[in-house]
């Protein structure tokens, strides 16, 4: 071999391996990367359909604690498995409260899941994209505003952030909480579809529209949240059921059910399905401890027909009965599951909302009559003051009465100002402790702080 | 000048190695008197009149030579008169003879010299005589692989290296060895020290199939100065391997051939029938008097509520039986056998004025001591160098086959475990029925109910070991091939440019099969009689339920290629030598995986792989990726007089394993000797022949992570949102841009020194070293949407002794070689990120616990602390104690003194895998053509987690027990024997199942002669050796499991050391024959 050709060679091979940034991209075929995904349409709408995935983690918090938070429901005892439900129920969790730090865990997820897919958007989107922002914003801001109904202000991060880099946010004010909600939601409200798809569980206008107002609400922005509601109320792709019972019917699950308008939709024939809920052994009531007895007389039992609904049971099987608002049979198949979809929002929400909005502007006797449509179709007379305090009672009992055991109750009652009454909590437990195990992580009290009296 | 450069391009380009001065000679046109073309020849012998093998014979004046062959002889053509000869060679004095001008044969004698100084070493993208190196290396020879009957040559390290532990996991056929240098040097990340081969780096993988015949010299590099060339891989040492090359002018023909047999060194000493029936009838009766304090041992089985407290007649038949004729299996006899070992290697090589080859092959056949299991190995090699003006180059290739039939030694009793099924089923139960078929009584006999009603539910459910061991398939196939070229050209004087290319291909596949007739271990799948009839008096079993028969095919492949451009400098200014090399290399790695896997029907035996079965989704698949390496390199080392030596190197490394922030890695390191001896002061220390003091630092990488560790990663599931399933995909990983290397920084000193006239040979190293940014996967804050990360954070520390002493001494015929070597090694965790927070993990069992805390070593078993039984009620009345606990239970201590025995609370820190120090020393003999070699290694200070304890010494007779069992209570200081243990007797793992590790082992004793070749000459056989050897004779040793050096999780140094059932370690005998032709 001639030098010339040994020297040819040399240089031959530094430019082999030479070319390396490429050289060192090197991803496994059997993993989804950030280098091949978020290429197309459909990667976005996967990416959406994670965030709905996440809601279903922890949602027992929404199905069960937060029951046990208000009056609804109520352990009388305490068991080591049962140590955290049992102090949330008593006012009586600590910093250290497993089921806390498991829905700071999941709804963090759940929003950087949103932040994953909206930051991979370009920064114009339109048509199917603009919905899946839409989509994100609006999931990304359920678990904001959930996050700030238990904790208070609390991070915010709008983007993926870095282990490192998110120990850096602080909890937010409430300004700041607001104006994040407002302007997402807003959003969301502009760029949803109006209609339904075969995806019952996919969010349209009025979700966000129903949310923006329980925001509106919350922060007690009331012209706002009446004009938002308003506008909901023109949608006539939803309504009211003719009665309650009929929106929690099996039979009107799907796309009949005008009524439910964002749920948790399960579907029991793929393996998508739930076990019972609020299930008896029994069907002796004395037995059955929840909903509680104290719930139970905010109801007039003679007449109001969604008594019945949870406090009626059908004989499933030897020891099993189910509640009839939860009524399902077990699949073929899969033959510990049923498919019952839980309700976040629904139209007489909305009603009910709207009703809450004109009261607190004291438009008292225009309140009675949205606070009607509900009590009327459940049977009970028409309701009418025009005190806004006694309204505002009744509000808070016919909101129980309809929402009973859908996670909204405790909610409520801290929203309109009558927790620390109804339910003796102190003015500290209106929400809940930052989990320990995060203040730790931070461990800078000037970002992330504990709530007052933990 | 000439002589100079003659020399020292001899020593660069001969990476080849140990005969290297011998090796290159340079056509040289040199400016010849005219005279007649000759070619003298002669023998080379020593003053002993052996022949000295390998030495140079050079013409002086030019680089004209040529080398003596294994028969001392040379050969040397030239036109020249007034011509001189120069014959050189290691360890003997350099002779000049002058030649008449018609003289053609010259026989020289060649004195040894009185001191072996001179030696050379490889160190990693080069060579280095031994004399100037200034950096911690060990280093060992071909004829230390040559007899090794085992089928990994890294067996051969045992013992022989200071600072180097290699540990025989497990004794299968195909070897389960793991090495550590100079102790542990990452929690999280692997410390498996990097491989080369000829050059090229390679994963442990690529020298599966690597027979110890062809290995010239095997080098660690281990401290950090001398590991640093090799960057982001260095921090947990270097082996070098260096492949033969041929060396004689004459082609040679060797061959090695041995037999072997193996048997399991030790068998664990179990209760035999009797003994257990005892045992079994007495804990029945402990459970039986608990619940019924009024009871008495006599009562019947219709008076014992409990199922757990009734006795089968069968076994209770075994007390009362004097004959001794009842069924007493030793289930460890029927799966252990005496296994048989050939192993044969053949080899021609040759070198010539112009290029020089080796080629090989070898074969093994090593059954392993475990019925079913055996190894087969098919190897070749080719090494070919050549040189022609200023050019010089290379290729070589290895193909291998290997073939593994394998048992599963590891896994517990309930999952096809061999030697838990074997340890665990009683003895009254036979291997063989009557008619010839396998016994499946083990399965539960005893848990059925019979006519009088006695059926413990509670006996533990075992299967038949030597079925599981023959008619399983496990099928282990691997295909290597490396190969790799070089091409090198001198540019001038001094400096020469080299490419070379490597690559290797690996393909590893397995089919698993496990037939429909081993049936699944449950109680339903045994078929009493009674099943079947209800009114059958007796209870016997009568079959089995067939399994659903499972095959699973897996294929992996690797191709890995490494391309290297080096340029080298190398001069010598009168006093003042210098050598430099930079280099710059790339190298990728590709590997494609494949499963297949599905189960078939019962009795679907037939077709013993996937073909025809249902497939599992889930499980078949196939997958690639990836990693690469791009690197440069550049080291200077100067040496003045040979007596002060400085060396400098730099390296970067980039890998596609590190995020584009972290993506370089920059690992500098300096060395520096000082040869005190040459001092003019130092002139009249005349016992002092030679003493070098080396210092260096040096900063190592640590890249044995993940392939994606930094990528932002997705996963994907299904969900349903109204209208049937879609698939999902959502973040489960944050990109991590700064994520980087573990570093690992260390200082060495040390000396090596040569006294009375070689008498006493001593090295001593004494290192510390500092791991910092460890890779830790730590809580991070859930705002970022995950709860924990892997994180540059924490580091630990290593500090160590090592100390190697040899003394060697020639009485007439007599020679002998006594050497010894000491390593001691302490590390200690300096930080776990921000909150230092104690990482425990569990051992195979949950409730068994190991501990990293700050301040203490890596992974240190953290357990109750077990300290005698109650013997009273007093006893028991004024101890702390469980709940449960009764007379005759463990007594634990209360650790934290609060009067309250809490298994969380009262743990402790109550031992360590790592040894206090290790250590070998062996022996030499020789004497006319006799050589006697003894080997002994030991480890001192380890703890052992012997898992398998809680079953073979729970006292609960559900399972054959220890002879150990019993000295149980009131016989002994063991827990009382009963079916249903209180107090956490046994499921309290504590420091009853931690064992003292130490052993001192005769690791190889072997004894060869040699015939003297004059003897041999007619028959033109020469080096012809016979050796008889003995592999791990004895082990003396208070651990009670197979092996003190086993370690279930080698790889993760978090939860190390625990023994929960292994391959034991086989005792070899050998008989060998080599020769050359």
């Amino acid at each position: 071999m001639k030098l010339k050709s040994i020297i040819a060679l040399a240089v031959l091979s530094f430019g082999l391996i030479s070319c390396t940034e490429k050289f060192f991209e090197q991803y496994p075929s059997n993993s989804i990367t950030e280098g091949n995904f978020y290429q197309t349409e459909s990667d976005f709408n996967q990416g959406v359909y994670a965030c709905y995935a996440k809601l279903k983690t922890q949602s027992g918090f929404h199905i069960t604690e937060l029951a046990h938070r208000s009056d609804e429901c109520i352990l009388r005892s305490m068991a080591v498995s049962t140590q955290d439900r049992y102090d949330i129920g008593h006012f009586a969790e600590n910093s250290s409260n497993a089921i806390m730090k498991n829905i700071w865990d999941a709804w963090y997820n759940g929003i950087y899941r949103c932040n994953d897919v909206l930051d991979h958007m370009p920064a114009e989107v339109e048509g199917k994209m603009a919905q899946y922002k839409a989509e994100a914003l609006f999931l990304r801001s359920w678990w904001y505003f959930n996050l700030y109904r238990c904790f208070g202000g609390v991070p915010i991060a709008t983007k993926v952030e870095t282990p490192a880099d998110s120990k850096l946010i602080p909890r937010c004010t409430e300004e700041q909480m607001y104006q994040r909600l407002v302007e997402d939601l807003t959003y969301a409200a502009a760029n949803l579809p109006a209609t339904r798809s075969a995806e019952v569980a996919r969010v349209t206008t009025i979700a966000a529209q129903a949310l923006l107002g329980k925001v509106y609400l919350t922060f007690g922005k009331y012209a706002e949240a009446e004009a938002i509601l308003a506008e909901a109320m023109k949608d006539t792709n939803y309504g009211l059921m003719t009665t309650t019972a009929d929106a929690f019917d099996i039979a009107n699950k799907g796309a009949k059910n005008k009524e439910f308008i964002f749920i948790l939709y399960y579907n029991k024939s793929n393996d998508n399905g739930h076990g019972y809920w609020y299930s008896a052994s029994t069907s002796v009531k004395e037995d059955i401890q929840n909903p509680t007895a104290e719930f139970k007389a905010i109801y007039d039992q003679a007449k109001d027909n969604r008594f019945t609904l949870i406090d009626d049971y059908v004989k499933i099987s030897g020891s099993v009965y189910a509640m009839k608002k939860w009524n399902d049979t077990y699949d073929a198949t899969y033959t510990d599951q049923v498919g019952n979809d839980y309700p976040h929002l629904r139209y007489a929400d909305v009603v009910l909302m709207y009703a809450e909005a004109l009261a607190q502007q004291g438009r008292v006797s225009d309140a009675c009559t949205y606070l009607n449509k509900t009590r009327q179709r459940a049977g009970l007379e028409a309701y009418t003051t025009s005190d806004k305090a006694a309204f505002i009672r009744e509000l808070a009992a016919e909101r129980g009465r309809e929402f009973a055991l859908e996670g909204q109750r405790w909610f409520d009652l801290v929203r309109l100002g009558l927790a620390e009454e109804i339910l003796g909590a102190d003015q500290n437990h209106l929400v809940f402790p930052i989990p320990n195990a995060q203040i730790e992580i931070v461990n800078d009290n000037s970002i992330l702080w504990q709530n007052p009296g933990f | 000048m000439k002589r100079f450069r003659f020399k020292t391009m001899m020593s660069l380009f001969a990476v080849i190695a140990m005969f290297a001065t011998s090796l290159s000679v340079y056509a040289q046109d040199v400016k010849e008197v005219s005279a007649a073309q000759r070619t003298v020849t002669g023998k080379v012998v020593d003053q002993d009149g052996n022949p000295v093998i390998g030495a140079m014979v050079v013409l002086v004046g030019t680089t004209n030579g040529s080398a003596t062959n294994l028969d001392g002889k040379y050969s040397l053509t030239f036109k020249q008169n007034n011509a001189s000869l120069e014959l050189s060679s290691i360890g003997y004095e350099t002779v000049t003879i002058t030649l008449d001008d018609h003289q053609v044969v010259a026989d020289v004698v060649m004195p040894t010299e009185a001191v072996k100084l001179d030696d050379v070493v490889v160190i990693g993208y080069g060579v280095q005589n031994k004399r100037d190196v200034t950096t911690a290396i060990t280093s060992i020879k071909s004829d230390e692989f040559k007899s090794l009957p085992t089928a990994d040559f890294r067996d051969a390290m045992a013992a022989k290296m200071p600072g180097v532990q290699v540990l025989t996991l497990g004794g299968q056929p195909d070897g389960n060895v793991s090495v550590r240098v100079r102790g542990i040097q990452s929690a999280t990340s692997g410390n498996d020290p990097l491989y080369v081969i000829d050059g090229v780096p390679c994963d442990a993988r690529a020298f599966a199939n690597i027979d110890g015949s062809d290995i010239e010299s095997l080098e660690v590099l281990k401290d950090a100065s001398a590991a640093a060339i090799y960057g982001s891989r260095g921090s947990c040492g270097v082996i070098l391997i260096t492949t033969k090359r041929g060396s004689s002018e004459k082609p040679v023909v060797s061959y090695d051939g041995q037999f072997s047999l193996s048997q399991v060194a030790k068998k664990i000493d179990m209760l035999n029938a009797y003994e257990w029936a005892e045992l079994y009838v007495e804990a029945r009766n402990g459970a039986y008097l608990k619940e019924q304090p009024t009871g008495s041992i006599g009562d019947p089985a219709s008076a014992r509520n409990s199922t757990y407290a009734r006795i089968k007649p069968q076994i209770l038949a075994y007390l009362y039986d004097e004959t001794g004729t009842l069924t007493d299996t030793d289930w460890q006899d029927a799966i252990f056998r005496t296994a048989q070992t050939h192993k044969h290697s053949v080899s021609v090589s040759a070198r010539t004025k112009n290029y020089n080859y080796y080629v090989g092959a070898n074969f093994l056949q090593r059954e392993g001591t475990i019925i079913g299991s055996d190894f087969q190995r098919f190897g070749a090699r080719m090494n070919l160098d050549g040189k022609k003006n200023r050019l010089k180059y290379g290729i070589s290739f290895s193909p291998s086959y290997s073939k593994t039939n394998y048992v599963d030694s590891d896994a517990q009793y309930n999952a096809d475990g061999v030697i838990a099924a074997a340890l665990t089923t009683p003895p009254v139960h036979p291997v063989y029925n009557a008619d010839g078929s396998y016994n499946w009584d083990m399965m539960g006999l005893f848990k059925k109910e019979d006519n009088i009603g006695v059926g413990d539910t509670q006996t533990n459910v075992t299967l038949n070991a030597v079925a599981l061991a023959t008619e399983i398939d496990d099928v282990r196939e691997k295909i290597n091939l490396i190969g790799n070229a070089y091409v090198g050209i001198e540019l001038f004087d001094g400096l020469e440019y080299k490419l070379s290319l490597g690559g290797d291909f690996y393909s590893y596949n397995r089919n698993y099969y496990r037939p429909s007739y081993i049936p699944d271990a449950n109680v339903k799948n045994l078929i009493s009689n009674r099943d079947q009839d209800k009114t059958q008096d007796g209870l016997s079993s009568v079959g089995i339920v067939a399994s659903t028969p499972n095959a699973t095919y897996n294929s992996n492949q690797y191709f890995h290629w490494n391309i290297s451009n080096q340029l080298m400098y190398n001069k010598k200014f009168g006093d003042h030598s210098v050598n430099a090399i930079a280099a710059y290399e790339a190298e990728k790695q590709n590997i494609k995986t494949a499963t297949i896997t599905g189960e078939g029907l019962a009795g679907d035996d037939k077709i013993r792989t996937t073909k025809g079965k249902t497939l599992s989704v889930d499980d078949c698949l196939n997958n690639e990726y990836a990693y690469t390496f791009a690197s440069w390199l550049v080291r200077a080392q100067y040496s003045y007089k040979g007596r002060y030596m400085v060396s400098a190197s730099i390296r970067g490394d980039g890998s596609s394993r590190f995020a584009p922030n972290t993506r370089w890695g920059y690992f500098p390191a300096a060395s520096f000797g000082w040869r005190i001896s040459d001092e003019p002061f130092m002139k009249n220390a005349t016992w002092l022949n030679d003493m070098k003091i080396r210092a260096s630092v040096g900063q190592t990488g640590n890249a044995q992570i993940g392939n994606s560790e930094y990528l932002a990663l997705y996963g994907s599931a299904t969900l349903d949102l109204g209208n049937g399933l879609v698939n999902q995909v959502y973040p489960n990983q944050i990109a991590n841009n700064d994520l980087g290397w573990e570093k690992n920084t260390q200082y060495n000193i040390g000396v090596d020194a040569t006294l009375w006239n070689g008498l006493l040979n001593a090295t001593v190293d004494l290192y510390y070293s500092k791991t910092t940014d460890m890779l830790f996967d730590v809580p991070v804050s859930s705002v970022s949407g995950l709860t924990s990360s892997n994180m540059n954070i924490g580091s630990m520390q290593n500090k160590g002794l090592e100390l190697n002493l040899s003394h060697r001494k020639q009485i007439g015929d007599f020679s002998y070689e006594l050497s010894g070597n000491f390593s001691l090694n302490r590390n200690k965790v300096l930080s776990l990120g921000d909150e230092d927070a104690p990482i425990i993990k569990t051992a195979s069992y949950s409730g068994a616990y190991y501990i990293t805390q700050v301040g203490q070593p890596v992974g240190c078993y953290y357990l109750m602390v077990q300290d005698g039984v109650f013997h009273n009620q007093e006893e028991l009345e004024t101890y702390p104690h469980f709940d449960e606990t009764l007379v005759g239970d463990f007594r634990f201590v209360d650790t934290d003194g609060d009067g309250i025995l809490e298994k969380d609370d009262d743990r402790q820190i109550v031992g360590n895998y790592m040894p206090d120090f290790y250590y070998g020393f062996g022996l030499q003999l020789g004497y006319k053509g006799f050589d006697l070699v003894a080997n002994f290694q030991g480890v001192y200070g380890n703890e052992i987690l012997n898992l398998e304890r809680r079953y073979l010494c729970n006292m609960e007779a559900s399972f054959n027990m220890m002879k150990e069992a019993l000295n149980r209570f009131p016989y002994g200081e063991l827990n009382r024997a009963t079916r249903k243990s209180t107090g956490n007797n046994g499921a309290c793992t504590s420091t009853f199942h931690l064992e003292d590790g130490s052993y001192l082992r005769l690791q190889t004793l072997s004894l060869g002669y040699t015939f003297p070749n004059r003897w041999l000459q007619k028959a033109k056989v020469s080096n012809l050796r016979l050796y008889l050897q003995g592999s791990n004779l004895f082990t003396l040793t208070n651990y009670t499991g197979y092996n003190p050096e086993v370690n279930k999780r080698a790889s993760d140094a978090l939860t190390p050391g625990e023994d929960y059932c292994s391959y034991p370690v086989p005792r070899t005998f050998t008989v060998g024959l080599s020769f050359n032709l």
